[in-house]
């Protein structure tokens, strides 16, 4: 009975085949329409595409570099403001001086009960 | 004279993208080169339309799929790496996150309903035959889970190699082979009951 059965199996097996290799077109006027129907590609698309591609394997250090990019610039801010001069810091002192306990403190020697 | 030149300089101007590979046309398409997407998409749309039409079972929503497919195409070929992946796989596997978001939204029995009868299912007596048998394999293509029926498509449709599918699909080459398996056993099942005028929805 399997034997019997066997080569029509197969040959229905090789049809299924033959059906799904089938060719097919697709409509004529659909390669139009998607050309017609293309995005440009903005500036700020390309740079989020390189940001954050699809495919991320190998590619992860791009959102990583440009999540450092505000502390590389925190940074050189800091470091742009701690490089003074030694006038900036009697600017301190002269502006320290006219609080009260500095006068009293360090102008008049101290304790200001003389 | 003249017309011999004008067909000689378009078969020059021409012969450049034929002669391109995939990949040399992803990297031009990167660059924003509507012409090398044209090439690329004269090459490619008619299989992914196929594996689309097959896939969700109607002639519209395959036609919207396929656009989506390739505006994605065009909008992320600067991710496409040549080296890991092979054109076809990366198409094939944009177009099918395309139709399984659309399935998703429309629900499986959704699929089933959609399939409707191939455009030449109606004809002439002598292939009314045939006729009736592709519209038996799209209905039971679209009985089949996605899952197993997006691997069958890929590897026998649209000639894909397993691993090719594996990629695809998301799954180890294991899974595509249990998945093609069951698959096509089930398909055969489907289509040896379809002869019996047996409704392929009962079958599930």
């Amino acid at each position: 009975m399997n034997e019997r059965n066997e080569p029509f199996a197969e040959r229905r097996a090789d049809r299924l085949d033959e059906l799904l290799a089938e060719p097919h077109a697709a409509p004529p006027a659909l390669a139009k329409r998607i050309l017609d129907g293309l995005p440009s590609q903005s500036l700020w698309q390309r740079f989020f595409d390189w940001l954050a591609p699809v495919d991320r394997d190998g590619r992860l250090w791009r959102p990583v570099a440009a999540a450092l990019v505000p502390l590389a610039f925190g940074f050189a801010l800091g470091l742009g403001v701690g490089e003074q001069d030694g006038d900036s810091l009697h600017d301190d002192v002269l502006l320290l001086a006219f609080t009260d306990s500095y006068f009293e403190t360090s102008v008049y020697g101290g304790g200001g009960d003389d | 004279m003249s017309v011999a030149l004008a067909i000689a300089s378009a078969t020059a101007a021409e012969l450049p993208l034929s002669a391109d590979s995939d990949e040399a046309l992803m990297a031009r398409i990167a660059a924003g080169d509507e012409q090398a997407f044209e090439g690329l998409l004269g090459r490619h749309l008619d299989r992914i339309h196929h594996y689309l039409w097959r896939l969700t079972g109607r002639q519209a929503d395959s036609d919207d799929l396929a656009q989506e497919t390739f505006i994605r195409v065009w909008l992320k070929a600067r991710s496409f790496r040549p080296g890991r992946v092979r054109v076809t796989t990366w198409l094939h596997r944009i177009a099918h996150n395309v139709a399984v978001d659309h399935l998703r939204k429309a629900g499986h029995a959704a699929r089933i309903q959609a399939a409707e009868p191939p455009p030449d299912a109606v004809g002439p007596d002598a292939l009314r035959q045939q006729a009736e048998e592709r519209q038996r394999l799209h209905g039971a293509l679209g009985a089949l889970p996605e899952r197993q029926c997006s691997a069958i498509l890929l590897r026998h449709q649209q000639g894909l190699s397993n691993p090719d599918v594996a990629a695809v699909l998301g799954v180890s080459v294991r899974a595509v082979e249990s998945l093609l398996s069951r698959g096509r056993r089930r398909l055969r099942t489907l289509m040896g009951d379809c002869d019996g005028a047996g409704n392929q929805e009962e079958m599930l």
